[in-house]
């Protein structure tokens, strides 16, 4: 806000006439109801009733049934849930490795290089799509009925099988297409965090005789720890929980082959009407989460001013 | 003033909130129904109106047809049954959640066998005794017991299929060849197909998870009949020498190449693939034929049926049966509405618009000819069902519930891992041993 | 020497990558250019004749908005998008004010309890919101999946609100109660002009994230669903709908998240960037 707005905004305060009044501190407080009602309501009585399910047993139409822990054995015991598991956990350290280490790479490259905003732009383009759409898109161009990518390669005489259904592949295809859509957006905010790393401590390091890769270890990764911890806890966010991608793309199969927990959650309690394990796998993704983003939800919680 | 209007503003506000949450919530239906309360409201003034009724289906592309027999049973007896289209997915959750309540919907369409008895066993359906009283004479014999339980007819049939292999003309017309006789003859053609760059059969799973137990069902049972039927009902089991069998046979098939591509999907691909000549079968419910046809297939013209001969003379005879059920809730509020809507529902007039709309047959009041003219092929298969009198019951809803789903798990992965089939099997096993009990079954 | 050869794998690099980046997109536009009988019969890379085009465009859009429904869903969404973003930009600034400006006791519990809806996944929310909306006769109904939409949004638009209040000094807002405004006047007439930068980036966060929603459309809602869910159910076993008009439905789903992020990237890098600074 520029200072001739903040001037008139306060001189139109000056010519309001009122007294001057105390309000006890307590009915400030009603200015924050409606942010506690819809909380409550969508969130905190939620989360309070899920780990509640989480103890029972219940198929919807018979009445709940408290059967302890069972459901958390079940979590890590059941083959499909201990597989999403696995899954789940692919998913963490792929996009690891790809949207975000990878990204970081093409911005160190693309951080000397001419033409930067056009690869920036392409690269963001995907970021401007749901997952819902990237996974149609993607499905589409890999289907071997009529796919884009499989009827390219036929014209070069190769053939494609169908990568969807390949239970070895198909989980790292789609966090491919993860890489593709949110690769942009991790680029765009590296790029942000490196144009802030002033030139000096890295040309005198260079001078003092340290190469490239020293400069880029010893310098450029702490000045960007900041970025570098946004990036990755939102990742991390984003993947313990991963479920429209597998989901609009293959359901979580062949079978249950590429199911996440969140689709193990979704497929056990609306679909197998197992609501008290779809529960506990609920409380089982927010602690991996809670631990994942302890600190970052610290950094973001703590008292400012 | 100034303060006291803000508190004012933040108090209305939230309290508007809590107050519309309620007064939703009082609202039967939902908020965003106000009409069909009115109509039903209106109706116990003046009877002369029409009383709106819910029902419930899962195809959205159903919808229309649903809506034509709700103008005309209105018109007839001044009952509409109001349709609302549910995805796949979510349907049988929100139906469960809703016939535990006065929600519960008037009309809705389901499974028959043992989804229908979960729901019969927590007491959620209405008891249609007295309507099949009335009209249990519009139907051929045998339908109101499969949609039986304990003796209580719980539905009415919406559709009664049989299940049969969907061949492309295209493919036998090139080739100048007739359909097989005899299994070896089968097998052989697959052969001669995977040959010549032709897909013998089209069941995948790229859209469709509930496909994959089709070719299972279709070995196991011409090998033999009674054999599925006893494993169906818990007295026989998984890793039995006639199971292990046909999974064998299954894996031969996937392994020599004779399934199309697994990606593809039954709704847009297989269709095409038969029209244009490169695959030459598709198992599914006589239902498919409707598929085919919105895809531009011509009956006779670029698909016929054929059901493939027993493997074993202990599978001779036999053929998969699947009704789908229209079941009432017992908990709905517009239960003798519903009753006088199902009376309705089994004459003539429902049954003309079942068969013009949808190509379905569940009466009599069809006739033969009225078939062959307007779908050649489900007159000949009809025709031929003459000589497969052992009805048997669709895998989908033979057997408990879990063991379905679990087993369904299974089979996608075996038509991706074919040579994990003995694994597969004892996984299954272990599931029905965990499950029997349940249904107070010794297995 | 080395330089040029650094510099030329360099580019070789990116404009590989470049490549793949844009081969779905391209792909895409390939198959909305042709009617569903042509994308039937044609190889997927022959295009169909140009004058065709335009017709084929105009034809798939309307199979999609019209017969396929997608037009009916994308109000929706709209409707969802809209009030989730300035709904919970609105009750999250009445919060951020009164938590840094105002004497609320406590302001860092309250915050922290607000807050701590945004720590968890969706997916804690999900049975629960099933079954109360069920209960309360709110499943399928606009209203509800408001309510959750709005709910869902507020924690981080509260952080934003929160953070954004302590950089605007508290001597306005004494100076106004000086002066004899009230904490209402003070909220309208300095808080809200003042927080539209904390507006901005609330909204498109917000608006962007409940028109991507899947999860909860999926759960909530069956006529009343937003546009993504009903993509995915054209996407689905039942589908039944030709790839050009799917694939044209998908597209048109994603105008105004490409709009709103073409236009205003800076404030997303920048809402972005928020939660990074010290």
């Amino acid at each position: 806000m520029s200072a001739a707005a903040f001037v008139t905004v306060n001189q139109g305060i000056g010519k309001m006439k009122f007294n001057v009044k105390k309000v006890k501190g307590g009915v400030d407080t009603v200015f924050l109801i409606p942010a506690i009602i819809f909380v409550l309501i969508a969130e905190l009585v939620p989360v309070i009733y899920t780990t509640y399910l989480g103890f029972m047993q219940w198929d919807i139409i018979n009445p709940p049934k408290f059967v302890g822990i069972s459901n958390y054995i079940k979590v890590f015991t059941q083959p499909e849930l201990l597989n999403a598991l696995k899954n789940t956990l692919y998913w963490v350290v792929g996009t690891l490795i790809f949207a975000v280490g990878f990204a970081l790479f093409v911005a160190v490259l693309l951080s000397n290089v001419k033409g930067r905003v056009i690869f920036k732009s392409i690269f963001f383009i995907p970021s401007t799509l749901s997952p819902t759409v990237a996974a149609i898109v993607w499905r589409r161009t890999l289907s071997s009925q009529m796919g884009a990518l499989p009827s390219l390669l036929a014209l070069f005489g190769i053939n494609m099988h169908p990568v969807l259904t390949n239970t070895h592949i198909n989980t790292f295809v789609m966090i491919g297409v993860w890489t593709w859509q949110f690769f942009g957006i991790n680029l765009i905010l590296f790029l942000v965090g490196l144009e802030t790393i002033p030139r000096e401590p890295v040309e005198a390091a260079m001078i003092d005789g340290a190469n490239e890769r020293q400069a880029f270890l010893y310098i450029i990764v702490p000045l960007l720890r900041p970025i570098m911890l946004l990036v990755i806890a939102n990742s991390l966010i984003n993947t313990i929980r991963m479920f429209d991608i597998p989901w609009v793309m293959i359901q979580g199969g062949p079978g249950r082959a590429s199911e996440t927990l969140a689709i193990s959650l979704y497929r056990e309690s609306f679909l197998l009407f197992k609501m008290g394990l779809g529960s506990a796998i609920a409380v089982v993704i927010s602690i991996l989460t809670l631990i994942a983003s302890y600190r970052y939800i610290m950094i973001l919680g703590r008292k400012r001013g | 003033m100034g303060k006291k209007f803000a508190y004012l503003l933040i108090f209305t506000l939230s309290i508007l909130l809590v107050f519309s949450v309620a007064f939703a919530g009082s609202q039967k239906g939902g908020s965003e129904q106000p009409e069909t309360k009115k109509a039903s409201e209106q109706s116990v003034e003046k009877p002369a109106k029409v009383v709106e009724i819910k029902l419930y289906h899962d195809n959205p592309e159903w919808q229309d047809f649903w809506q034509a027999m709700g103008e005309a049973s209105a018109k007839d007896i001044g009952v509409r049954a109001v349709p609302t289209a549910f995805e796949t997915q979510v349907y049988k959750s929100r139906v469960k959640v809703d016939l535990t309540t006065s929600r519960a919907p008037s009309v809705f369409k389901w499974w028959f066998g043992y989804r229908a008895y979960e729901l019969f066993k927590a007491g959620l359906l209405a008891d249609l005794s007295d309507v099949w009283a009335d009209v249990g004479k519009n139907y051929p014999p045998g339908i109101k017991e499969a949609l039986s339980i304990n003796g209580v007819p719980y539905a009415l049939p919406f559709n009664v299929g049989y299940w049969v292999w969907f061949y492309s003309k295209a493919v036998y017309k090139k080739y100048n060849m007739q359909l097989p006789k005899t299994w070896d003859e089968f097998m052989q053609q697959l052969a001669f197909f995977k040959s010549k760059g032709i897909y013998g059969i089209g069941n995948t799973i790229g859209k469709s998870r509930w496909t994959s137990f089709i070719v299972f069902q279709e070995i196991l049972y011409r090998i033999d009949a009674d054999f599925y039927v006893r494993l169906m009902n818990g007295k026989a089991h998984y890793t039995d020498p006639e199971v292990v069998r046909a999974m064998k046979i299954w894996k031969e098939m996937l392994e020599k190449g004779y399934f199309a591509p697994m990606d593809a999907t039954y709704v847009e691909d297989l269709p095409r693939m038969l029209k244009e000549g490169k695959l030459a079968f598709a198992p599914f419910g006589d239902w498919y034929g409707g598929i085919l046809q919105q895809q531009g297939l011509v009956p006779e013209k670029d698909y016929g049926v054929f059901i493939p001969p027993p493997i074993t003379p202990k599978g001779k005879g036999a053929i998969i049966l699947e009704i789908s059920p229209l079941c009432a809730g017992k908990n709905s509020p517009d239960l003798e509405a519903a009753k006088k809507w199902y009376r309705w529902y089994a004459e003539k007039h429902a049954a003309q618009i079942l068969w013009e709309k949808l190509k379905f047959v569940n009466n009599l009041h069809i006739t033969q000819e009225q078939i062959k003219k307007g779908d050649p092929t489900l007159a000949h298969e009809l025709d031929m069902m003459k000589n497969y009198p052992n009805k048997l019951i669709r895998f989908w809803e033979a057997t408990p519930v879990e063991i379905v789903e679990y087993a369904v798990d299974a089979f996608n992965t075996m038509l991706v891992h074919p040579d994990q089939y003995m694994d597969l099997l004892n996984g299954i096993e272990q599931k029905a041993k965990e499950v029997w009990p349940k249904y107070n079954v010794k297995y | 020497m080395d330089r040029a050869i650094k510099k030329g794998l360099t580019y070789l690099i990116l404009v590989v990558l470049s490549i793949i980046w844009v081969f779905p997109l391209v792909s895409m536009l390939v198959i909305v250019i042709k009617s569903p009988e042509e994308f039937n019969q044609l190889h997927y890379w022959k295009l169909p004749l140009i004058k065709n085009i335009p017709r084929n465009l105009i034809t798939n859009f309307l199979m999609a908005w019209r017969k396929s429904q997608i037009g009916k869903n994308f109000i929706n969404s709209l409707v969802y998008a809209f009030s989730a973003g300035i709904g919970s930009a609105i009750i999250a600034s009445l919060a951020g004010y009164s938590l840094v400006h105002l004497n609320v006791k406590k302001p860092h519990v309250w915050f922290l309890g607000i807050f701590i809806g945004n720590v968890f996944p969706f997916q804690m929310f999900l049975i629960p919101l099933y079954v109360f909306l069920n209960k309360l006769g709110l499943y399928d109904t606009r209203t509800g999946l408001i309510i959750v939409y709005v709910g869902i949004c507020i924690p981080f638009a509260l952080f934003v609100y929160r953070n954004y209040a302590y950089t605007l000094p508290k001597e306005i807002f004494d100076a106004a109660k000086v002066d004899g405004a009230s904490k209402w006047k003070a909220y309208l007439r300095i808080f809200m002009p003042m927080s539209k930068p904390a507006f901005t980036v609330v909204f498109i966060f917000q608006f962007i994230w409940t028109w991507n929603d899947l999860l909860f459309g999926l759960i909530l809602s069956e006529r009343y669903r937003p546009v993504m869910t009903a993509l995915s159910k054209l996407q689905g076993a039942r589908g039944g709908v030709p790839v050009t008009v799917l694939i044209t439905g998908a597209l048109v789903a994603s105008v105004p998240t490409i709009i709103l992020l073409l236009s205003l990237q800076k404030s997303f890098i920048r809402g972005f960037t928020l939660t990074a600074e010290k």
